[in-house]
């Protein structure tokens, strides 16, 4: 018979894999909410009904605070930086190491809890040593996962206040995450003065960045680069709208005669390569592709 | 109750802080108003508070409770300092976020429950890492502080399963617990900056909110290292060589930071850095006393932790009130604050002394003791060197402020009264009080909206000290611009139906002096409501120095040991009798824990040899807890 355990920790697993390999911030969410709902019953004996009733609303909100922000944002990272497939070769071999090596005797809880432990352990390597917001935050929020099922292998069963620390503690990270991956969530900031400016200046003081009251970027206002480097999501998504409307502005270049840059841009075309006649490609501006 | 009243404010005032997008009048009154309900819950949280959630207790203690009201005051004066200065930001949330994570922290009898919420905590600093740029550095920010919130969740986690000291399947536990102590290092290292990571600690005044650092810096790496000292003395105090080698990184990782974080705040000249590297080589202490592993060092660890708490907030505001009386933070041009702002110059005097203490006083015996007990014999001058080092730092500071003062000095708004359109106080000429801050007003044009107008002070224009600075807001009522005694509006009144254009014109003109404003607005002088609200307008300065004082004499009476600091200190918090009851990884066989089983006859079943029946099989209370509210026992491991 298959233990629920058993169930639950490979459920927690396969989230894991999602949250850290997903470039999508809602599938993110999607996974971190699987794997935060099956964390819990994991542990044996399971934890009551009302600890795993706030772990799983601890997790909805969660999910729903990371894909409110990436929604808004439309936030694409880079996704998994070794693969997918090389994600679940490293889950599946750091689930069979903490199945087999038992360095706790005898276990407080199930192997199985200590396995997926280990699993979201090695998982989170990979995330955290990135440079994307999102995707540090979703390995942190495995970790945490991570170690707190090991803490229900070894020590036992978290008690109830346990629970609703480690909710709270999960909640938090990945609030955190929504938080610092969103470049607009400082509205107050425009209308105050920074430290060491003027009150008229400061209330003068729209940013370099063109940001509107509210922290909102004006709908034709050009993505900065940093910008489209770190969210290629929200920049492709806005390049599409300015295209067309740049296309309908721009003079339509005279036959016989090659079109401009800002002409093939707007036509969405790969821009030429320089005018020497170097065959080398312009440079790009999204970031670097992942490698495979 | 009072715990119980505690986390609703905390949970109350973030919830309303935070749920409104837009910081209106409900999210900017209740941050204040929660933490001062905060501050009351917290000051009746004693020896005998309980509350029960689940099968865990929460134990108040009198240290905790003054733990938590320092938290919660200095958190309130600090937020008084941010409304003064214009800054309604989302700091007072933050706080209440974290002080709520806190005060589970520190009354939890369960370290799994401690050291999780410890972390739980730590993720609030998010709050304050928000600015609406999108520069790069900006952007390391962000990345900075979600990394930080990793590490120090993951290692308080960790912490957690070592400490909580399950039956290992290897012949000894040294490498377990060198891996709980490193965990509790670089937990505390990483979220107060010490010097291997300062880089984001120094960066704050440019990624953060204004008073983020007090957050950031003090608040929470407190807390943590509030619990940290937990087991110092008593689970690490074996002396195995691999825990030595721990204890010497972490020596050697605090040395450095009270040294060069020191120099570093001698060196540099934005003052939010000044104050972010002085936080830094003041929480070197927290460093030495986790590194120190004697029992000796928890109560001057406490107390130095109290001060740490109140004399470092004050720091950061009086950096932030500095920075908006000038309108700079940088030292160059800061020259001469002193003369402006004398009372701000009083503060850092009182601040630096309730940050070094005096010989005999309390902040300074503790000092010297957990340097004496933490580091060897050779090392004790670093206690001489950090004194000078620290002392040149404030010395310089207020002998930059003692020059001659520059343009931005001069031009800024001093902290002497000002009373706006009295009949009771004759208007003063302009010669003998020239006052040089900018004139900005605001005209409603034709068609209702409002413009700006700031013309720059002419050293011919003749205005008295009665004239209103220019204030923060972009947008104000139409009854306040019509009020406001500045010469293009309330002595043009005509003017108001002008355009823009005509007004910008009447703005060049020469501007009449404010009793020649009375005079010509004689029949809508306002009243004295309202002459009390333009007065209160008038005087941000002075107001914004007077919390800062208030923040600094807070800070002086815990470091004299008053408000009950002293006492406090000498009892922990409940998860030190956690501690304490559980026999460390050699135990001898001392006379009072000879009931407690040994590790090695831990029964199979439960996971910690000195767990009780709970479930979670982690530090509970001993048979005989140790009760809160005495003295600290003297060591168990005969060290």
């Amino acid at each position: 018979m298959i233990q629920l355990a058993f169930v639950a920790a490979l459920s927690t697993v396969a989230g894991g894999i999602v949250a850290a390999g997903a470039g999508d911030g809602r599938v993110v969410a999607l996974g971190l909410v699987v794997a935060m709902v099956a964390a819990p019953l994991a542990s044996s004996p399971e934890p009551t009904v009302l600890a795993v009733t706030f772990r799983i609303v601890g997790a909805l909100l969660a999910a729903y605070l990371l894909a409110a922000s990436a929604r808004a944002q439309s936030i694409v990272s880079e996704g998994s930086g070794i693969g997918v497939a090389a994600e679940l070769a490293a889950a599946a071999a750091a689930f069979a190491v903490g199945w087999f090596v038992v360095p706790v005797k005898p276990l407080a809880g199930p192997v199985a809890a200590q396995a997926a432990g280990v699993s979201l352990l090695a998982l989170a390597v990979v995330p955290l040593v990135g440079r994307d917001v999102l995707r540090v935050g979703s390995g942190a929020a495995v970790l945490a996962l991570g170690i707190s099922l090991l803490l229900e292998a070894w020590v036992g069963p978290a008690s109830a206040l346990q629970q609703i620390a480690l909710t709270v503690l999960l909640v938090g990270i990945v609030g955190a995450t929504s938080l610092l991956m969103s470049p607009s969530l400082a509205p107050a900031t425009k209308r105050h003065p920074v430290a060491g400016m003027a009150d008229a200046a400061a209330g003068e003081a729209t940013d370099e960045t063109g940001l509107e009251e509210g922290g909102r970027r004006p709908a034709d206002a050009p993505v900065p680069l940093e910008s489209a480097a770190a969210h290629p999501g929200r920049a492709r998504s806005q390049a599409s709208t300015s295209r067309r409307k740049t296309r309908q502005a721009a003079p339509a270049s005279r036959p016989g005669q090659a079109p401009s840059v800002e002409e093939e841009a707007a036509a969405g075309l790969e821009p030429r390569a320089a005018a020497t006649g170097s065959p080398t490609r312009a440079r790009r501006l999204h970031p670097r592709e992942p490698r495979r | 109750m009072s715990l119980l009243a505690f986390l609703v404010a905390c949970g109350g005032g973030a919830v309303l802080g935070l749920a409104e997008r837009q910081p209106g009048r409900i999210g900017r009154w209740a941050g204040p108003i929660c933490l001062l309900a905060a501050l009351g819950a917290a000051l009746l949280i004693g020896s005998t508070t309980r509350v029960s959630i689940g099968d865990v207790d929460l134990v108040g203690s009198e240290y905790a409770g003054r733990f938590l009201a320092c938290a919660a005051g200095s958190a309130l004066l600090a937020c008084l300092v941010a409304m003064a200065s214009g800054w309604p930001d989302r700091l007072a949330p933050a706080a209440l976020v974290a002080f709520g994570g806190l005060a589970v922290a520190t009354t939890a009898v369960d370290a799994g429950v401690a050291l999780v919420a410890g972390a739980a905590s730590a993720t609030a600093g998010a709050i304050v890492i928000v600015r609406s740029t999108l520069r790069a550095d900006e952007a390391s920010g962000r990345l900075a502080e979600i990394r930080t919130i990793a590490v120090v969740a993951a290692a308080l986690l960790l912490a957690a399963v070592t400490v909580l000291r399950p039956a290992w399947n290897a012949a000894s536990d040294g490498p377990v617990f060198v891996v709980a102590f490193l965990s509790l290092g670089i937990a505390l290292a990483v979220r107060s900056g010490a010097v291997p990571f300062h880089v984001p600690a120094a960066r704050l005044g440019h990624v953060a909110a204004p008073l983020a650092p007090a957050l950031l810096l003090v608040w929470i790496p407190a807390g943590v290292g509030l619990l940290a000292i937990s087991w110092s003395a008593t689970t690490f105090g074996t002396r195995s060589d691999w825990l030595n080698a721990a204890v010497g990184v972490v020596q050697t990782v605090a040395v450095a930071t009270l040294v060069l974080g020191s120099l570093a705040a001698l060196v540099h000249d934005e003052l939010e850095e000044v104050a972010a590297y002085s936080i830094v080589a003041d929480s070197g202490f927290v460093l030495l006393a986790l590194a120190s592993r004697s029992d000796a060092a928890a109560e001057p660890a406490r107390l130095w932790l109290l001060v740490f708490v109140a004399a470092k907030t004050a720091l950061v505001a009086w950096a932030a009130a500095t920075s908006r009386a000038f309108a700079t933070s940088h030292l160059g041009r800061l020259r001469g604050w002193l003369r402006r702002t004398p009372l701000l110059g009083l503060t850092l005097v009182v601040i630096a002394v309730a940050t070094l203490g005096w010989p005999g006083g309390a902040v300074y015996e503790a000092r010297a003791t957990l340097l004496r007990l933490a580091l060897p014999g050779q090392l004790q001058f670093l206690f001489v060197v950090t004194m000078i080092l620290s002392i040149a730092c404030y010395g310089r500071l207020l002998g930059v402020g003692l020059l001659a003062p520059t343009d931005d000095v001069s031009t800024a708004r001093s902290e002497r009264p000002h009373w706006v359109g009295g009949p009771s106080h004759p208007p003063r000429t302009a010669a003998a009080t020239p006052d040089t801050s900018p004139i900005s007003a605001r005209i409603p044009d034709a068609g209702g909206a409002e413009a700006e107008l700031v013309a720059p002070r002419a050293g011919d224009v003749a205005a008295g000290p009665e004239s209103v600075p220019a204030t923060p807001k972009r947008r104000r009522s139409r009854a306040a611009a019509l009020a406001q005694p500045i010469p293009s509006t309330t002595a043009a009144a005509p003017h108001t139906e002008e355009p823009a254009d005509s007004a910008a014109v009447s703005a060049s003109a020469q501007i009449p002096a404010p009793d020649q404003i009375q005079t010509d607005a004689s029949p809508g002088t306002p009243g004295f409501r309202r002459r009390l609200a333009l007065t209160w307008r008038a005087n941000r300065t002075l107001e914004t120095s007077l919390v800062v004082v208030v923040g600094a004499a807070f800070a002086v009476a815990l470091a004299s040991g008053q408000l009950g600091a002293a006492h406090a200190s000498q009892f922990g918090i409940p998860l030190d009798a956690a501690a304490h009851a559980t026999p460390t990884p050699v135990p001898p066989p001392t006379p009072a824990f000879t009931a407690t089983p040994l590790p090695t006859l831990a029964p199979p079943a439960t996971a910690s040899p000195s767990s009780s029946a709970a479930p979670s099989g982690s530090v509970a209370p001993s048979p005989s807890p140790m009760p809160t509210n005495l003295p600290p026992p003297t060591r168990v491991n005969g060290q």
